[in-house]
């Protein structure tokens, strides 16, 4: 047997080197519509820290970027995507079809300032303007709207907003954004090769320029996450196991127990390593935890039935309820929990007998235990008070989504620091998708689209950039040619001509503004736009799917506790927005009643596998009743301590669940066994779960860090819950049953 | 000949760093004076008075224009440039708003630029008011980098290299009386190619609070808009 342990075990960490993979998993717990678009990564290029020591004081740093951006743009080809339309292209765009872009109320405003009274009075003002130092400053194009037409256009619900970049930024020529205080250039990628291999390009094609170049957004979250896993992984599970060891040792107070205990999980660990095969930010905790809870199967406590299985059963159907759950990484965890709770109670239950009867030191509890009671009064308060605390601190907790991956120093850097402060925060950017025939017909379903979406603006959304803003209605076009021939512009342009002129203007540096309001007669259709020169940059917005598809990005509000916006079009078609942001806010709005279900999912399988073995409700109750205190316990305490509650704290809250349904198990069943229950044993356990979640909660890792106190405060109490709180409840139904006190069985202890 | 050219090399680094400390020192001397001299006179406005001729180059128009009027400095800090005649404008400077307001003009066509938003705005108005606001200087060079010309006594603020003003105004030259120290000429670059000159003359200082009122006057009724 030991020899048979032994082999395993080496042949597993022979095949541990290869086969091990390590990734970030930020998406992990979003449904996979909804996640970050993983072929999109954001490029930002900074001035090195040293340039401004290198460089001349006439040096502009923006005029350094533009240039490394476009060196990259040439080396990168199709890779590199305009992320706005590229200016110039876009004012020619807007130049050339404003009228037919704006609303009926901004053509009638237009109207009225066409008039020649309007004009004449709009050309002196301006005149009047120009005599002031300030007037070069004051954020006037005159040269593009002497008029000052596009002003209230511009005030018109972020219709123009995809001129202006998603952010506090400016759009680059090229169409990348640019800072405002020109020091960071932001450039989008797609591309589905390895993020190394593009950095190496990027990084050839800058040279030597004192620029550097950096992944920011979801993607560097994703490699920083990744690069956690695989620098923190092996020593976390080290400290783990050494935490372990310590908590045994001064418990047991015997080396070679505990050195057996010891090496049969480390042998679990090569087990669990050598099937997982891949480990991200949401599996390596779990692996923490595993190896404390499971290491209780080496202490051969007070079983729950004679065999002893019930314990093994509810701690491996522990995550169970989350299969229920839309979140991939637990679904998963739900069936890969319960087979790493076989793959360590093998060795623990079979190899470790082995190796003490070889070697000595099995586990005696003989002479340690003592005589427990059930205290009713004590239990009925105590559970009360839990069940009171958790109900009321139910409203007062605070949500954190899956789509908020909290890393910590990992996925801190300067240049992230700058994407959310100069840029945007891509966590508040979601997707809506248009569909047609062929491109055109997208395009034109995303025109329709896009007036939708930008009806969230200012109320749930900042910003909607969309294609479909950019092209008319096709629906609209005739009524719009009609008003627009109404409006005589012809004739208004030459007598604003002429009356530029008579003032003393130049009227051809006004040619910019004429041209484009005398092109008017082209109509801004999808045809045009995609055969236009800013085809190009509508390729980010088109996918290859069948039927054709085009994408709208919206940036939504900062609040996210807001409801996820409902958009319904025409003929009552809903618009779906996707996105982490959209998941996140989804969940939030049921997290609390699924959370109710994952807790009553685990009380009812707690419960059955109990009865299974003891063939008693009461004890069965009692142990889901627990259960339900420690959740409530739990929830109070993260209430208090202002922990957020989530979808990432989902798998601690039901493994402390299901540690408070085997002490509850277990000391109903000491007591009706007479037996003598070893509070070493159970305080053993409760602190190897402790220690687990201790090692998370001292990783440094935010998002690791309300798991790891989850544990450490909810195995505390499930100790508690389960000794003075299950026993009790236990004896009340009971009485209220009018059934006795349970079998006086011999049984094994 | 390696080592002959890594020995230059050594030698000219050597010679370049003092030179390079030579020439700030010189800079900062430089300064030093211009801003005595521009002290001089500043430092006794309490108000000032004086006549305004501004100079627009511009390519929007066929001629450049040319227009008088007043310039303002108030005790409380505000700055006002009012253009002479209707076809004019007055442009109203202080610490919290900048405003031009067209002479002749219905409440709408008055507008005050945003501070917050415009950068090189706050940057223009703040300089221009410091230019006649009582100091030591410090103010009238803050985010701002200087250039001191060896000859007149001119002394230029640049907006310092990454900033967004930069953007919009390449350079403010000041022009100061080679004996009082009184601004008489400011010449704003701007970044699309426009040159604006501001020539003043017949500097008042101090003038009675009461002339003070009655310049401003109407100032006060043109911001307040038609009633």
């Amino acid at each position: 047997m030991i020899a048979a342990w032994l082999a395993i075990t080496l042949a597993c960490a022979a095949l541990l080197s290869d086969r091990l993979t390590t990734s970030g998993g930020i998406d992990a717990l979003l449904p996979t519509e909804h996640r970050h678009l993983a072929d999109e990564p954001l490029l930002m290029l900074l001035p090195a820290q040293d340039s401004s020591a290198q460089g001349s004081s006439e040096d502009d740093p923006s005029i350094a970027l533009i240039e490394a951006a476009a060196l990259v743009a040439e080396r990168l080809g199709d890779e590199r995507v305009p992320i706005a339309a590229p200016a110039g292209e876009a004012a020619a765009w807007f130049d050339a079809h404003a009228l037919f872009l704006v609303d009926d109320d901004s053509l009638a405003q237009i109207g009225l300032r066409l008039t020649d009274e309007a004009v004449s009075d709009a050309v002196e003002t301006l005149r009047a303007r120009m005599s002031s130092p300030l007037f070069g400053v004051a954020g006037e194009d005159p040269r593009r709207d002497p008029l000052g037409l596009l002003g209230p256009l511009a005030q018109a619900g972020g219709r123009f907003a995809s001129t202006e970049g998603p952010g506090a930024s400016t759009v680059t020529a090229a169409g990348d954004l640019l800072a405002d205080d020109g020091n960071a250039l932001l450039v989008q990628l797609q591309t589905t090769r390895d993020g190394d291999a593009v950095m190496g390009e990027v990084r050839t094609a800058i040279g030597e320029r004192t620029i550097v170049a950096a992944w920011v957004g979801p993607a560097h979250q994703e490699a920083r996450a990744a690069a956690m896993v695989e620098t923190t992984g092996g020593r976390l599970v080290a400290v783990a196991l050494a935490a372990i060891s310590a908590v045994l040792a001064a418990a047991l107070r015997r080396v070679r127990q505990t050195l057996s205990i010891v090496a049969c999980l480390a042998s679990a660990v090569l087990f669990a390593a050598a099937w997982l095969r891949e480990l991200d930010a949401w599996s390596l905790p779990l692996v923490v935890l595993w190896l404390g809870f499971a290491c209780e199967g080496a202490l051969h406590l007070q079983r729950i039935s004679a065999r002893g299985w019930p314990a093994a059963g509810v701690l491996a159907t522990a995550l169970m309820p989350l299969w229920l759950s839309p979140y991939p990484a637990w679904q998963r965890a739900s069936w890969v929990w319960a087979v790493l709770v076989v793959l360590a109670l093998v060795p623990l239950r079979v190899v470790l007998p082995a190796v003490h009867a070889r070697i000595g030191g099995a586990v005696s509890w003989t002479g340690r235990g003592f005589r427990w009671r059930a205290m009713p009064m004590l239990a009925a308060t105590a559970g009360l008070v839990c069940l009171v605390a958790g109900i009321v601190a139910v409203s007062s907790l605070h949500y954190r989504g899956g789509d908020r991956v909290a890393l910590g120093e990992y996925g801190a850097s300067s240049a992230q620091r700058r994407l959310v402060e100069d840029f945007f925060d891509p966590a508040t950017i979601v997707r809506a998708h248009s569909s047609g025939a062929d491109p055109a017909a997208a395009l034109e379903q995303a025109a329709v689209d896009a007036r939708l979406l930008a009806e969230m603006i200012p109320t749930d959304a900042v910003r909607v950039d969309s294609p479909g803003l950019w092209v008319a209605r096709s629906i609209e076009l005739e009524r719009r040619r009609a008003a627009l021939q109404a409006l005589e512009l012809p004739s208004r342009l030459e007598s604003m001509r002429e009356t530029l002129t008579a003032k003393g203007f130049r009227a051809d540096a006004f040619g910019e503004f004429l041209r484009g309001a005398a092109g008017q007669a082209g109509a801004p259709t999808a045809e045009a736009m995609l055969d236009g020169p800013l085809g190009p940059w509508l390729r980010r917005y088109l996918t290859d799917d069948a039927p054709p598809r085009v994408r709208a990005f919206v940036q939504l509000g900062g609040d996210p506790d807001a409801a996820v916006p409902r958009l319904e079009g025409a003929e009552g078609r809903p618009l779906a927005l996707v996105g982490p942001a959209i998941a996140a806010r989804d969940d939030r709005a049921g997290f609390a009643d699924w959370l109710g279900i994952y807790a009553l999912c685990q009380m009812w399988i707690g419960a059955l596998v109990v009865w299974l073995g003891t063939r008693s409700l009461t004890i069965a109750i009692s142990a889901a009743f627990a259960t339900l205190a420690t959740h409530c316990a739990v929830l109070a305490a993260m209430a208090m301590l202002g922990v957020p509650v989530g979808p990432s704290m989902l798998p601690a809250l039901l493994l402390v669940g299901a540690s408070a349904t085997i002490s509850a198990g277990r000391a109903c069943r000491a007591i009706d066994l007479d037996r003598p229950l070893f509070a070493t044993g159970l305080i053993v356990t409760s602190l190897c779960q402790i220690a687990a979640g201790a090692v998370l909660l001292g990783a440094g890792v935010p998002m690791w860090r309300a798991m790891g106190l989850v544990v450490v405060f909810g195995a505390t109490t499930a100790s508690g819950i389960g000794l003075f709180v299950a026993p009790g409840i236990c004896k009340v139904l009971r009485r209220v049953a009018g059934v006795d006190d349970g079998p006086r069985e011999k049984g094994r202890p | 000949m390696i080592r002959r050219r890594s020995a230059l090399a050594l030698v000219l680094a050597g010679l370049a760093a003092p030179q390079r400390a030579w020439g700030d020192e010189i800079q900062d001397k430089r300064l030093s004076n211009r801003l005595e001299l521009w002290g001089n006179f500043a430092k006794r406005t309490r108000s000032l008075v004086a006549r305004l001729t501004i100079t627009r180059n511009t390519s929007l128009l066929v001629e450049p224009l040319v227009v008088t009027g007043t310039l303002v400095y108030e005790p409380g800090g505000r700055l006002v440039l009012r253009d002479d005649g209707l076809t004019g404008s007055t442009t109203i400077i202080t610490a919290d708003s900048l405003r031009i307001v067209p002479n002749r003009a219905k409440a709408t066509a008055a507008s005050t630029i945003d501070r917050g938003q415009i950068a090189a705005a706050g940057w223009l108005g703040d300089r221009l008011r410091f230019a006649f606001a009582p100091g030591d200087g410090t103010a009238l060079v803050a985010d701002s980098r200087t250039d001191i010309p060896r000859g007149g006594h001119r002394l230029d603020l640049l907006p310092v290299r990454d900033s967004a003003t930069r953007r919009l105004v390449r350079s403010l030259s000041l022009h100061f009386d080679a004996v009082t120290g009184a601004v008489i000429e400011i010449v704003i670059a701007e970044a699309q190619g426009d040159r604006v000159r501001l020539q003043l003359a017949d500097h008042r200082q101090n003038v009675p609070d009461e002339d003070l009122a009655a310049l401003v006057a109407d100032v006060d009724a043109l911001v307040a808009g038609p009633s």
